[in-house]
């Protein structure tokens, strides 16, 4: 299989599921009939932060728990709901990314570190 | 009899009251701003803006279901490993960038997008604030009416976006390379568009200092919470501590990746950057998966084929581009027996993976220079702010659009045609 119909393969069958975002804030991804992604998330508190949800490309939905992945027409690539476990939210972000750990499990050295800007300009 | 003024005095008369904020008409010696305006029709100005609106409505789309999927995808498309936690954080799926621009071509077969500056993207003085002011000297109707308003409404709404999610807002900075005089200027540019109080802090005095990064400021370390940077990521992945080699570019992507930095562009945005996404769009599009009929559509009229093989030898000329590469770095054309008809003499990006593209042939006009009549290719941006279509710019350079390409101003006139069609 060439490059680019691997890309469209891994697309099919790995993508259409379930995301997370950072924060700890439980999301999941639905689609409506168009195949457009609607995200929402937790109605546990209707007032605070894990009631709001976002509703892109004009698409609103109220969300309950156990709303399902919505496959968009015209998929035709078999998706594994299994998948739909396996991005979780802050999961593999505490790695360190130091040797000289202070400061437990994150991997976080004592003093300052810059560095940063290497590479020259980023103009695009 | 009076004389008229020379092309020079002409140049210096629009751009010296300019150089507190445009400072780089002359790049390295070299005629970089031109005085001389281009008109284009209301209709052409039209196209460009749904072309851009809809290409960023697949953009956002296709990113957003690209952010959800299992790693290996996200590698075919180049995003380096070390990344993969922090582009997976969502922000505002429906905004694939909060400031991006797509380069346009026009060509025998209508406009056609060839890149998406999503993340880094420059030029935004050139279109939001030179233009206009080159259109009131030579007395032209401005494209780009209106637009900078954009960006200040794009930059509250993203703070606005990530604080709703429970990021920190409070300490906002802007960053760019102190030294580069165009990057920092529109860093600076941008920072006063944006409406929001912020300090800018050159990248050089950026630290990771107890979990967090912080501006070096009188000594002290100065936490920040939402840190816009034109400093691309595949840049900053590999950024460390030269004294101690500590992979302070990497903690960086990691305190994105927990949630406790918010960065500008947000994440989606590097995953829009790479080319290899409009090989994907473009595969999807042609699979029929994925897109509604009218997207399919938009991707037909508006993209290219693009492919990570060449499909194109012995068919039809094509192009090869690096998937992260920036103004033209490693740009190749070939004709269609895949014999070299330009190719990029720099020597960045040339190890990066290719995309292979169809190669169709841009507009070509004359414009004066310093140095006389020049005949160039004309290569169109148009911002997508927001998730709006916004400003648009040109530039003049040669068939590969390089450093060395010219910022021309362009203005709106009415065809007789057009004009003819209202009535």
């Amino acid at each position: 299989m060439n490059k680019s119909s691997k890309m469209v393969t891994l697309f099919l069958s790995t993508a259409l599921v379930i995301s997370s975002a950072g924060c700890g804030t439980k999301q999941q991804v639905v689609y409506d009939q168009n195949g457009n992604p609607i995200t929402v998330e937790d109605d546990d508190d209707d007032d605070g932060y894990f009631g709001r949800y976002l509703a892109p490309f004009g698409f609103s939905k109220r969300h309950s728990s156990g709303a399902g992945v919505v496959r968009s027409p015209g998929v035709s690539s078999g998706s594994s709901s299994s998948a739909q476990n396996s991005v979780n939210s802050n999961s593999g972000s505490t790695k360190p990314v130091g040797g000289s750990s202070s400061t437990g499990g994150t991997g976080i050295s004592s003093g300052s570190h810059g560095g940063i800007g290497g590479g020259g300009s980023s103009a695009s | 009899m009076p004389v008229e003024p020379s092309y020079e005095e002409i140049r210096e008369r629009l751009y010296g009251p300019l150089r507190d904020v445009f400072s780089w008409d002359w790049i390295e010696g070299l005629e970089y701003g031109l005085a001389g305006i281009h008109y284009i029709t209301p209709s052409f100005r039209q196209e460009i803006k749904l072309a851009t609106e809809a290409l960023g409505s697949i953009y956002a789309k296709t990113v957003f279901a690209v952010q959800s999927a299992e790693d290996p995808l996200l590698l075919e498309l180049g995003i380096p490993k070390e990344l993969l936690p922090a582009v997976r954080v969502l922000v505002k799926p429906e905004i694939v960038t909060v400031m991006g621009r797509f380069d346009f071509m026009q060509t025998a077969e209508g406009i056609k997008m060839i890149e998406f500056n999503a993340d880094t993207p420059t030029s935004v003085v050139e279109a939001f604030f030179v233009n206009a002011q080159a259109c009131r000297f030579f007395g032209a109707e401005s494209p780009n009416q209106g637009t900078e308003g954009q960006i200040g409404e794009a930059f509250t709404r993203i703070v606005k976006t990530y604080k709703e999610l429970g990021y920190a807002t409070d300490s906002i900075v802007f960053s760019a390379l102190s030294w580069h005089k165009e990057d920092r200027d529109t860093v600076k540019y941008l920072m006063d568009q944006s409406g929001l109080k912020a300090k800018f802090v050159a990248l050089e005095d950026l630290r990771i200092f107890e979990d967090r990064l912080c501006a070096l400021l009188d000594d002290r370390f100065v936490p920040i919470d939402v840190w816009y940077r034109l400093h691309a990521l595949e840049k900053l992945v590999e950024d460390y501590d030269e004294n101690d080699k500590y992979p302070t570019g990497a903690h960086v992507l990691d305190l994105v990746a927990r949630g406790k930095l918010a960065i500008i562009n947000p994440p989606s945005a590097f995953v829009a950057q790479t080319k290899a996404l409009q090989s994907l769009i473009w595969n999807l599009h042609e699979a029929g998966e994925f897109y509604t009929p009218e997207e399919h559509a938009w991707v037909e009229n508006y993209m290219l084929p693009t492919y990570m093989e060449n499909r194109f030898l012995n068919k039809e000329p094509f192009v090869t581009k690096p998937i992260f590469g920036r103004e033209g770095g490693a740009v190749s054309l070939f004709d269609k027996d895949g014999r070299v008809a330009e190719k990029d003499k720099d020597d960045f990006y040339w190890d990066q993976p290719m995309i292979y593209q169809k190669r169709l042939e841009m507009e070509e006009i004359e414009s004066n220079t310093v140095s006389g009549p020049y005949r160039g290719r004309l290569l169109w941006g148009s911002f997508l702010v927001g998730g709006r279509a916004s400003a648009i710019s040109a530039r003049i350079g040669e068939r590969i659009t390089g450093n060395l390409s010219c910022f021309l101003p362009i203005g709106v006139k009415t065809s007789k045609e057009e004009k003819s069609k209202c009535i």
